[in-house]
């Protein structure tokens, strides 16, 4: 344990030391959100709806895109080296990968929920009568996002195509879950279309609670993220191979 | 010149380990191709409205070329009006008067209410419609930008393993090996053009004319090769350099109104808005369009110049870092 945590700290303050990183999931999604939520202002009677939308609909966005974070703290160059000494050390594999993905997702958490503390008073914005719920709703998204992350690394082996790749997916889900613009309203087909997409199911979950303090999603959410992130930190278990380093 | 070729041919050969994300990112663009063809095909309606009766004998109004109206007995929860599903809840009252629930503003809760009555009336439309060639290379920006990132990897790695150097001081011309990663990213905008090429062939209604399309790609082509060569000069990280330019060209694009265009009537924002690159090219794009694009001649010609200013301030710097310091 105590060999773990040595690992988990360094690899703690390697991602909050990346400006790169905190400055994507902070100063950028508070940009994005606040670009968005005042364009689109226009269309409201209250200016409160439009940032609503977009606060939450940015967290989840910026919740997924954690996986590239995660990717980043894995397998970037001045890492492999140190991870390759890990490995021969009387560590063993299992703390790589799996400190990689508890950090990556302590570091996502935490920012995140420092925007959410910073944002929601300033734009008058509340996430639904009791936001412990919401926020407990985040974690296993958080968490599955940052397993992903680290799964697509241990498949792929190279860190560009896998942020690459990752950052492109993500992307198009994102858009066809409706999170820079809903696409409910523009016809069946596409309507369609936007519920096939992950981030959709994970966008009615969140505002389900947020407008309507409704909880009828949030345990499948909750048992779902968990489900998944078991899953894909049991595939990194399997596909994470000690040759891929040599 | 043989630093060219040799410089285009070598990338090439380390393109194939890569092939897998360079097809997917392509495929990706031809997607957004189709999307945009797709949407500027849709029906657009003032608003989809929720109406919520008990009784099903009155004679309730219905759908028109305006109004999407769906009949329902329960109110969907408050959710689905911030997701937008629906524009206006209308609760239809005993004497027959509606009760209209919207998040908009107050002129459009009117206008609801008059379409309501009278289906058939005709409401001018603000905006300005948006055509399909127009749609495309809007939807096409982003990802056409995003590509060049990664399309640029070959100059990143050669700058983080330290290759540079060694080409450098090596004979090999400096301009000619920059030039050549440049006509690299250009050559794999291709499959984008061929595929508008394609579609224009089998008769689908693209827009522009593919002269104009292979002007505007490579405008587009261009800007994203100066921005994506400006950041992997100054940032040491490849990984690093396409995070951030992933995230500006995201924001950019969005603010430039690529996927949608915003009515926001706020004069110092706009000015802000009008200084992009991908702005100024949006609004080329509309005035091509409406057959006016000549006398905005500007607006494209700001664009290249942006992007000549990017790269020749990389080239220099570039030349300071490596060059002279041999």
């Amino acid at each position: 344990m105590h060999r773990f945590l040595v690992i988990f700290k360094m690899d703690m303050i390697n991602l909050f030391k990346s400006p790169v990183l905190v400055g994507y999931n902070t100063v950028f999604a508070a940009l994005l959100i606040l670009i968005m939520g005042f364009l689109s202002s226009g269309n409201y009677a209250d200016i409160k709806d439009a940032y609503e939308y977009y606060v939450v609909s940015f967290i989840i966005y910026g919740m997924l895109n954690g996986a590239m974070t995660a990717s980043n703290c894995f397998m970037e160059r001045d890492i492999k080296r140190p991870n390759l000494r890990i490995i021969y050390s009387p560590v063993g594999a299992f703390p790589i990968y799996f400190s990689k993905i508890l950090s990556s997702f302590i570091f996502d958490y935490s920012l995140h929920l420092l925007l959410l503390l910073i944002l929601c008073p300033m734009l008058h914005v509340s996430l639904g009568s009791n936001p412990v719920y919401f926020i407990l709703l985040m974690a296993p998204i958080e968490f599955a996002a940052a397993a992903l992350g680290i799964f697509f690394c241990c498949i792929f082996q190279c860190e560009e195509t896998t942020s690459m790749l990752l950052s492109n997916v993500i992307s198009i889900l994102c858009f066809l879950g409706g999170t820079f613009f809903s696409l409910d309203s523009m016809g069946s087909t596409i309507a369609f279309a936007s519920r096939l997409s992950p981030v959709k199911w994970l966008n009615d979950a969140f505002f389900a609670i947020v407008c309507d303090n409704s909880l009828a999603y949030f345990w499948p959410v909750l048992i779902g993220g968990t489900v998944v992130s078991a899953l894909l930190v049991l595939g990194c278990r399997l596909f994470f191979r000690t040759e891929d380093y040599l | 010149m043989r630093t060219f070729l040799n410089v285009l041919k070598n990338n090439y050969l380390r393109t194939i380990p890569r092939l897998a994300p360079t097809i997917l990112m392509t495929a990706i663009t031809l997607l957004t191709i189709i999307l945009a063809v797709y949407v500027t095909g849709l029906q657009q309606v003032k608003g989809h409205v929720a109406l919520i009766t008990q009784s099903g004998t009155m004679s309730l109004p219905k759908s028109s070329k305006q109004l999407d109206i769906t009949v329902l007995s329960q109110k969907p929860p408050h959710s689905d009006l911030v997701k937008q599903k629906y524009d206006a809840y209308v609760s239809v009252n005993s004497n027959g008067s509606y009760d209209i629930e919207t998040l908009h503003s107050n002129d459009y809760k009117n206008m609801i209410a008059f379409l309501l009555k009278n289906p058939d009336a005709h409401f001018e439309d603000s905006t300005t419609e948006r055509g399909t060639g127009v749609n495309i290379i809007g939807f096409m920006m982003m990802f056409l930008l995003m590509i060049a990132f990664s399309n640029l990897f070959a100059f990143a790695d050669d700058k983080e393993q330290g290759q540079l150097h060694r080409i450098a001081a090596s004979p090999a011309s400096f301009g000619w090996y920059l030039a050549a990663h440049c006509a690299y990213c250009l050559s794999l905008l291709l499959p984008a053009f061929l595929m508008l090429a394609v579609l224009k062939w089998c008769g689908w209604n693209i827009g522009f004319s593919l002269l104009q399309y292979a002007g505007l790609v490579a405008v587009l082509g261009f800007l994203g090769i100066s921005l994506a060569l400006l950041l992997h000069t100054f940032i040491k990280k490849p990984d690093n350099a396409n995070m951030l330019g992933n995230s500006v060209t995201v924001l950019t694009s969005v603010l430039a109104g690529g996927f949608y265009s915003f009515s926001k009537n706020n004069s110092v924002l706009d000015k802000i808005i009008k200084l992009l690159p991908q702005k100024e090219l949006m609004d080329f794009a509309m005035h091509l369009q409406n057959g006016d694009g000549g006398q905005h001649i500007w607006s494209i010609i700001y664009v290249v110049g942006f992007s000549l200013m990017l790269i020749s301030f990389s080239c220099t710097s570039l030349h300071r870092m490596y060059v002279k310091k041999v």
